[in-house]
């Protein structure tokens, strides 16, 4: 079962291919180029012998690796757009991820954290600070998917003792 | 009645369980609607420096309350290494000293309870400008390994820096605004600095000299709103420059690497007759040690600055990595000016971009221009090889910028955009200007001429 990522734009030379190998055992062969932009995936074909091609990504599954793959190819694109235009790079971004939930969010983090794409990780990162800033505390409880085990007398004495940085915030 | 939380929250069951559970339920009818968080269990599973980076991301107020979402979260926000404070931190009150009393209080509540290192602390804020609680701030940051420092305070009395600023031997970053800087006798430089930035700070241009030499590894440099600067710059490894303010007399010594640099000189009468009398050679002084330069931007009398003082007519200097001239405020009826800019751009082989803006002059010119000076002062075979795009703004039409385009267009043979953009006020030359210009001959047949004409004043 192999799913291709092709170039749509021919080339002169032929552009060389790399293949992931997810933990679902999918295959997808996608540009020597976008591959390198994965740290650990470049660190890996370094490491080997240079007639490896494919790279096996027991943490990554199918579902994420898509999006990653699409982040990295818009990014060397406008990359090599010479104009390098930051409020391109920005809006790209920014649409990125905002039809993405939460769930999706975190498992792209721990992808490309896996994966080391620098780049994805900051865009990742600030989505989610985004997300959470200025929210009440159960919000945010509720997001990362936290247990409160403080008894009520412990809560109550640690917001009194934070009561300096609780003022003017969204009401809990 | 006190619940005892199950297992995970994996569970969806328990999940459903601990909502119910009026103690710990204080949502909002809008954050129940809230349908996208299906897969908490997700979340949870993220590493610790993935938290961190989020943590760092967050407005500190944001970060410092997730102490309270669970007694495993308590101390995390306390290991931050990134600390930004700015206006955001308190509420707003209208009384001013209670408002820099909320502010002292939670900077100081959260440093208290900071453990571990900090390697970047940031404070942004109009609202405090001197208070002693800065200085025990930054004595506090002097133990804790601090890497980068920026202060930015208020306007008012500026805060003087206290002596144990110059203890933090690990300092790579510092950026001051309106401070008073002044290092004491004993003190041997910042070996790790590699940014400076100071913008109004009031400090003894030798000591800014000696601090710029005594950082070796300095790489950029900025200083900006200062009253009448003369500096020698001796920084071995400087890359990027960025000057504003009233500069007398610069001299870039010692800057072999320096790769860009942005000028602003603001012109008093005092410096335009300390100018007068100077005969030092500008361009050398400020362009004679950068062989690796490959963006110059000049503001305002950065032309002029560089045209005052005899340059040696033999010195030929090549910046064969020159890419990108931005010059601002050029007065195309100053021969002198006119050569600077001539110079520059013959002595730039790879020059690709080229961007003047003109200094528009109601005054009419005393004499007729000397035309002559185009075919005698420029080298019969100068052409630029790479240039490719020329914005010219600001555009009176006077002779010697229409004579300046000629030259451009006939000497630039990958030449692909020239954009010409007329000075507001100018109107009945501007037919003039495009009739000039339909003539010129172009070396590049790619070559597109772009006026720009404002549409409110467009007459068709």
């Amino acid at each position: 079962m192999s799913s291709s990522a092709a170039n749509p734009t021919a080339t002169a030379e032929p552009t060389k291919k790399v293949l992931l190998r997810t933990s679902d055992n999918e295959i997808f062969e996608v540009e020597e180029s976008i591959a390198m932009e994965f740290g650990t995936v470049k660190s890996f074909l370094e490491d080997s012998p240079s007639s490896t091609n494919t790279v096996p990504l027991p943490n990554v599954s199918a579902q994420e690796l898509p999006s990653v793959i699409e982040f990295c190819r818009e990014h060397i694109k406008m990359r090599a757009n010479a104009d390098d235009d930051e409020e391109k790079k920005k809006r790209y971004n920014e649409g990125f991820v905002k039809e993405k939930s939460i769930g999706e969010l975190a498992e792209l983090l721990l992808v490309s954290n896996y994966l080391e794409i620098k780049n994805l990780l900051e865009v990742l990162n600030q989505a989610v600070a985004d997300r959470i800033e200025n929210k009440s505390v159960e919000y945010v409880r509720k997001f990362f998917g936290v247990e409160n085990d403080y008894t009520p007398e412990e809560e109550a004495k640690l917001r009194q003792e934070y009561a300096w940085a609780h003022e003017g915030v969204d009401k809990d | 009645m006190y619940v005892e939380p199950s297992l995970r929250t994996n569970d969806r069951l328990a999940l459903e369980f601990l909502k119910e559970v009026t103690q710990f339920r204080r949502v909002s009818e809008a954050e129940v609607q809230m349908g996208d968080v299906q897969d908490p269990d997700l979340i949870s599973d993220l590493p610790q420096s993935i938290i961190e980076i989020i943590l760092t991301r967050l407005p500190i107020r944001d970060a410092v309350r997730t102490s309270i979402l669970s007694s495993k979260w308590r101390y995390r926000w306390t290991t931050l290494t990134h600390l930004v404070f700015d206006d955001k931190c308190v509420r707003i009150y209208s009384d001013r000293p209670v408002l820099e009393n909320c502010m002292v209080k939670f900077i100081t509540r959260a440093l208290f309870l900071h453990q571990g290192p900090i390697h970047k602390f940031q404070l942004s804020t109009s609202f405090l400008q001197c208070c002693p609680d800065i200085d025990q701030w930054i004595l506090f940051l002097s133990r804790s390994d601090i890497k980068e420092l920026v202060l930015e305070l208020g306007e008012g009395e500026w805060f003087r820096v206290p002596s144990c600023l110059f203890n933090c031997k690990r300092l790579t970053r510092l950026e001051l605004f309106r401070c008073e800087f002044d290092p004491p006798p004993s003190f041997k430089g910042f070996l790790s600095l590699r940014s400076l930035s100071l913008h109004q700070v009031l400090v003894a241009p030798e000591a800014i000299e000696s601090l710029i030499s005594s950082c070796p590894l300095l790489e950029s440099l900025a200083l900006s709103y200062f009253d009448s600067l003369a500096l020698n710059i001796r920084a071995p490894n400087l890359k990027y420059l960025c000057l504003e303010g009233e500069l007398t007399d610069i001299c870039l010594e010692n800057t072999p690497l320096l790769v860009a640099m942005s000028v602003a000189m603001y012109m008093n009468d005092d410096i335009a007759e300390y100018f007068e009398q100077s005969s030092s050679c500008n361009f050398i002084k400020f362009l004679g040690g950068v062989p690796r330069l490959e963006r110059l931007v000049g503001h305002i009398y950065f032309t002029k600055y560089l045209s005052i003082g005899d340059y040696p007519g033999t010195l030929a200097i090549t910046y064969s990595r020159l890419k990108i001239i931005e010059l601002y405020q050029v007065s195309f009826e100053d021969m002198k000016e006119i050569r600077v800019v001539l110079r520059l751009i013959v002595n730039s082989p790879n020059l690709k971009e080229l961007q003047i803006s003109g200094s528009s002059t109601t005054v009419p010119p005393v004499e007729a221009p000397d035309l002559e000076f185009w075919a005698k002062e420029c080298p019969k075979d100068c052409t630029f090889k790479q240039l490719k795009v020329v914005t010219m703004t600001d555009i009176s039409g006077v002779p010697h910028e229409m004579e300046f385009m000629k030259l451009l267009l006939a000497n630039s043979p990958v030449l692909e955009k020239m954009s010409i953009t007329p000075c507001g006020y100018v109107i009945d030359p501007r037919l003039n200007m495009l009739v000039q210009l339909v003539r010129f001959r172009r070396a590049s047949a790619e070559a597109e001429i772009i006026f720009i004409q404002d549409e409110t004043l467009c007459i068709s």
